[in-house]
């Protein structure tokens, strides 16, 4: 029997490293839901992974990119296979591993951190450069092309909904995959209402904003009076 | 004669106990006790349980109080009553905890529901080494461009009024606008 089990018994990371050590040639199929995952190694090395919706079968990400998104498969099954007699393994990993682990891993914290700002108000633009990781060619859904074909001007995310006529939580998921192929690029500004001056609520507006003024201006004229001083008295 | 109330608040162990203790005149009232959480207690040894309170005398006799909000969110339930009838109110933000960039969002996010008061922010510990620019932790709170995030140093005192200054400055801009 092939090694085989969870990524939670045996961390990828820790996968990886043994089969460089150990200079195996073969491959793993990963299992994560719907979503299957595979990687070619050569002598130790990676040189291919793949990722597709197995039930779709629509490729979710290739090369360095599908390592990244193997790393988000944390409770994912794998089983090692040997190489077919015939098999042409196509090369896309060209890196060595310690680089694939680093860009992988770069790119997992920095989508945990887009993705954790991601609310209605997040303003959705293209990514002015795809990740050099993608110059090997990304497979795009029809979905991820409307999103695309949308984005001439940053849009937020709840507008894009409206506009594309997608629920909220579809949206979200075509985003975080748009997010993971560095297709475009989240900034969630703070909603700040406007602002208003007011101490108290007896005064009628125009008195209200003259009694802010005066206070901000004894403010002001105390500081400047400690810096004169050369500091407040301070007592402690 | 009126008191006038800035609120310092920003999540834990940002300076806002020493932010106040650095310009009051008075000697703070604080409700500051050892911490208890391993995790926190990492960070430091005491912390507030309740509010700082610090006060300035202006010439025309009124006073500015200074009130710092417990920086934990189990004492979040103290943030409205400190923000009500606020002048405007200082967030700090620790520039050598990048971890705490989210907490500080999140407070923001809390604050600005809980009272319109203007409120700039002040990004702490400027003084130690290999500390965020505050043009970048502008851009990480998404901040919209009118609200300042000036750099300060929570013990020195010109740091402190500087920041004091450049909130004053930044509701005077506002009342402006609302001309």
């Amino acid at each position: 029997m092939a090694l085989e089990g969870h990524l939670r018994d045996l961390p990828l990371i820790d996968m990886l490293y043994i089969f460089q050590a150990s200079h195996k040639v073969g491959k793993v199929c990963f299992t994560h839901g719907t979503d299957l995952g595979m990687i070619w190694l050569q002598d130790g090395q990676l040189v291919h992974a793949i990722a597709v919706n197995a039930r779709t079968k629509v490729p979710l990400a290739q090369g360095e990119e599908a390592i990244a998104l193997l790393f988000e498969w944390s409770d994912a099954s794998f089983r090692f296979m040997e190489l077919c007699a015939d098999e042409q393994v196509k090369v896309s990993i060209t890196s060595p591993l310690e680089v694939v682990l680093f860009n992988a891993l770069q790119q997992r914290q920095s989508k945990h951190m887009r993705q954790s700002h991601l609310e209605p108000n997040s303003l959705v633009r293209l990514a002015p450069q795809l990740a050099p990781s993608c110059s090997g060619g990304i497979s795009l859904s029809i979905d991820h092309w409307r999103i695309i074909s949308h984005l001439v001007v940053e849009t937020s995310v709840e507008q894009l909904a409206d506009e594309l006529n997608y629920s909220y939580d579809q949206l979200i998921k075509l985003l975080e995959e748009m997010i993971t192929l560095n297709l475009v690029n989240i900034h969630t500004p703070l909603a700040v209402p406007q602002r208003q001056c007011m101490v108290g609520t007896s005064l009628a507006p125009q008195q209200q904003q003259r009694h802010v003024r005066s206070l901000v201006e004894a403010v002001k004229q105390r500081l400047r009076f400690r810096m004169q001083r050369g500091g407040v008295h301070v007592s402690h | 004669m009126s008191v006038i109330k800035v609120v310092i608040t920003g999540p834990y162990a940002t300076g806002k106990s020493q932010f106040i203790r650095t310009i009051s005149e008075i000697e703070v009232v604080d409700t500051d006790v050892p911490v208890t959480n391993s995790e926190e207690l990492l960070i430091k040894e005491y912390t507030t349980v309740g509010l700082d309170y610090g006060m300035i005398t202006l010439e025309s006799g009124d006073t500015l109080c200074l009130f710092g909000t417990p920086g934990q969110e189990r004492f979040d339930f103290l943030w409205e009553v400190l923000a009500e009838g606020c002048l405007g109110y200082i967030v700090l933000v620790d520039s050598c905890r990048p971890a705490h960039i989210e907490d500080t969002f999140t407070l923001l996010q809390r604050f600005t529901q809980l009272t319109a008061a203007p409120f700039i922010v002040g990004a702490t510990k400027q003084d130690l080494p290999g500390a965020l620019p505050p043009a970048y932790l502008h851009r990480r709170l998404g901040l919209p461009p009118s609200i300042p995030v000036v750099g300060c140093n929570a013990c020195d005192p010109d740091s402190v009024q500087s920041v004091l200054e450049s909130l004053m400055d930044h509701i005077e801009l506002i009342l402006k606008h609302q001309l």
